[in-house]
């Protein structure tokens, strides 16, 4: 590698990965000595909390990796990528937070309809059609596998 | 070893009763179906149908709930084939190499190979238990808390196998996993990790955060693809080619048979069981295999590995509970509430007053597995349909049904949380290239290594001669040692056969 060319780059996101690990860790290790220091408490959640700081700190270098220079289409692409991908995972997160106020009929029907539109389906007709089938399939399969009840909106 | 009378008493009660035979290909159907479906577990496909067995004479009726128990072991590994979803944490170790057999367009294969190991896992488990039943019981009970640490401890040997390219981020992984699983009231009764959530007292539910890790955050990644199997010619669905999967496995005996023992052993343990053995058996095969780096990246003795345990530890299950009368999970627990609703109980009276129907119960076992083979090739047949759904319907439809099967487990939205936020963190791990699956196999070992580590504390009161007192537990120490001290010298060996050869050429 020319090394003029080479600079590092900061992988924010590997960055916020590393962040959380630490960071949970810590946390982690401080509320169990704040319940005790009793070695019936801290014995493995101690060293290992230690253990993944350490680490943590070792591998926080590989959050700026070497790079040639980034080519302006490939962060394009990708910056769409994570878009389409923080889209659905978004959606993920408000159907799972919907489940009971909408109930659990509504709200996968509404998510695979959108899910199915994040992911490239474009005719309607389908989409519709796709998410009401699905919806009634596995809701009542569900319904009547699992001996207590989902709360539900319509079904 | 073998009682011959009793045998010959359960040939003439099988051979006079078609009524158990007829309950045994509708318990393996609907444990397969069952097995499938991400968040049904076993347990909960055995809970569904116990109530029917109370109109069912009682051979009949464990015969029933058996077939269901076998076919929702094997069923569980399709998800984690072709999605990369393990139903069941025993099949976990299928979704190392199972899964990227499937992306690879070698999906036919990995099922056979599933099939088929899963097939020989069972027989030779109930081979052994019908011989063994007697001296596996015994040694159950001799097993304490420092033996099952060390148990622990040698599933914890897979994390160094899973690491890939970078060994830290491998452990990092791992230690991560561990953490979470210790989160909630730990054996000692000290509550730590909980952040005031009322659910985190039991712990992180394990099942959806393991579903989270695996399949959603890879689902999430896979938004700009449009096939499970991108080349569209590697798509085909093809009998042939899983049945030369099933003939892979039978080329790897050794696997297949170490798989089964340590399946038999740690299965018989209670609370222990598949959940770890598939673990164990994958990284002891890992170790031992010449094409060692090649394991990960869809390598079939991965899944064979895997398989074998896993379906084999459901002899080893029987056995604890069959001589014992404990229950080594839920299974298992099941299957005792049938005993008692049919005024019998296990234990060594029953063993002793009812050889008969033990035995008669193991050959049924051996008709299921035979069984298992045909009814599973039908059903991995129709099932690799999948990989010719387009993605799109596939993202948002399996993230969806493993909310429901989080919902399912958890009985609350506690589920479908954790099923988010791992999904989330697993998303993250994979862009950076952490191996999510050390995270899973830390959070899977992090109680029970916990648990065992302070029981032995207080026992030992932190007294080394302890140790000493422990022989099983040095034994499996010792075990652990050689193992590792043979991979180094078969790994030495072969870097130097290949300098030489290099040198040669």
């Amino acid at each position: 590698m020319d090394r003029d060319n080479a600079r590092r780059r900061v992988e924010w996101g590997h960055l916020v990965l590393l962040a959380l690990i630490i960071g949970s860790a810590i946390a982690y290790l401080l509320d169990a000595r704040a319940t005790s220091t009793a070695t019936n408490n801290i014995a493995l959640v101690q060293p290992t909390s230690v253990f993944v700081f350490i680490l943590g700190l070792l591998v926080l270098s590989q959050a700026f990796p070497k790079t040639d220079g980034d080519d302006a289409e490939t962060r394009a692409s990708e910056r769409a990528e994570l878009i389409r991908v923080g889209l659905l995972a978004a959606a993920f997160g408000v159907f799972i937070l919907s489940l009971e106020t909408l109930g659990f009929d509504l709200a996968t029907l509404l998510f695979v309809a959108g899910g199915l539109y994040l992911c490239g389906e474009r005719r309607v007709w389908v989409i519709a059609l796709y998410a009401l089938l699905f919806t009634l399939i596995v809701v009542s399969g569900y319904q009547w596998l699992v001996p207590f009840p989902f709360p539900m909106t319509v079904l | 070893m073998l009682d011959f009378d009793a045998v010959s008493s359960a040939f003439e009660l099988l051979g006079s009763s078609a009524s158990a035979w007829v309950y045994l290909l509708p318990g393996l159907l609907i444990g397969l179906v069952f097995g499938a479906m991400p968040g049904i577990s076993i347990t909960m496909a055995m809970a569904i149908f116990l109530p029917l067995t109370l109109y069912m004479d009682f051979l009949p009726a464990i015969i029933f709930l058996t077939a269901i128990y076998t076919g929702a072991g094997f069923g569980g590994s399709v998800p984690a084939v072709l999605m990369n979803i393990p139903g069941t944490s025993s099949a976990l170790a299928t979704t190392f190499d199972g899964y990227p057999m499937a992306r690879a367009g070698r999906h036919n294969e990995a099922l056979g190979v599933a099939l088929a190991s899963s097939v020989i896992g069972t027989l030779s488990s109930y081979i052994l238990l019908l011989l063994l039943i007697v001296p596996v019981s015994a040694v159950v009970l001799k097993l304490g808390p420092l033996e099952m640490f060390a148990i622990a401890v040698w599933g914890m040997l897979l994390l160094g196998s899973l690491s890939g390219n970078s060994v830290a981020r491998g452990l990092l992984a791992g230690a991560f996993g561990v953490l979470i699983g210790t989160i909630g009231m730990n054996t000692a009764g000290y509550v730590r990790g909980t952040m005031g959530v009322p659910w985190l007292l039991d712990g992180v539910p394990v099942i959806p955060a393991m579903m989270g890790l695996l399949a959603a955050s890879q689902l999430l990644n896979l938004i700009n693809t449009t096939y499970l199997i991108e080349n569209e010619e590697d798509r085909g669905i093809s009998f042939a080619a899983i049945l030369a999967g099933a003939k892979t496995a039978i080329r790897y005996p050794l696997i297949m048979m170490r798989g089964a023992g340590i399946g038999v052993v740690i299965g018989s343990i209670p609370g222990v069981g598949s959940s770890i053995s598939n673990l164990i058996s994958y990284s002891e095969t890992k170790r031992n295999a010449p094409d060692a780096e090649t394991f990960g990246t869809g390598n079939p003795k991965g899944v064979i590995a895997a398989e074998s345990a896993n379906s084999s530890s459901e002899g080893g299950a029987m056995a604890t509970m069959f001589a014992l009368g404990i229950p080594g999970g839920g299974a298992t627990a099941i299957l005792l509430a049938a005993f008692a609703m049919h005024n019998v109980v296990g234990g060594p009276q029953f063993i002793a007053n009812s050889k008969d129907i033990v035995y008669a119960i193991i050959f049924t076992n051996f008709a299921q597995a035979v069984c298992l083979m045909f009814v599973g090739l039908l059903f991995v047949y129709a099932a690799a349909y999948i990989v010719r759904v387009p993605l799109r319907f596939l993202i948002p439809s399996v993230l969806a049904v493993s909310t429901f099967g989080a919902y399912a487990i958890s009985n609350s939205l506690s589920g479908p949380i954790t099923l988010f936020v791992f999904s989330l963190i697993g998303w993250l791990m994979l862009r950076y290239g952490y191996p999510v699956a050390a995270t899973v196999v830390g959070m899977l070992l992090g109680g029970l290594l916990e648990e065992n580590l302070i029981r032995t504390l207080q026992i030992s009161r932190g007294e080394f001669s302890y140790f000493l007192e422990r022989p099983g537990a040095l034994a499996i120490f010792a075990l652990m040692l050689v193992s590792i001290g043979l991979t180094i010298l078969n790994s030495n060996r072969r870097k130097r056969l290949e300098r030489s050869s290099e040198i040669g050429s």
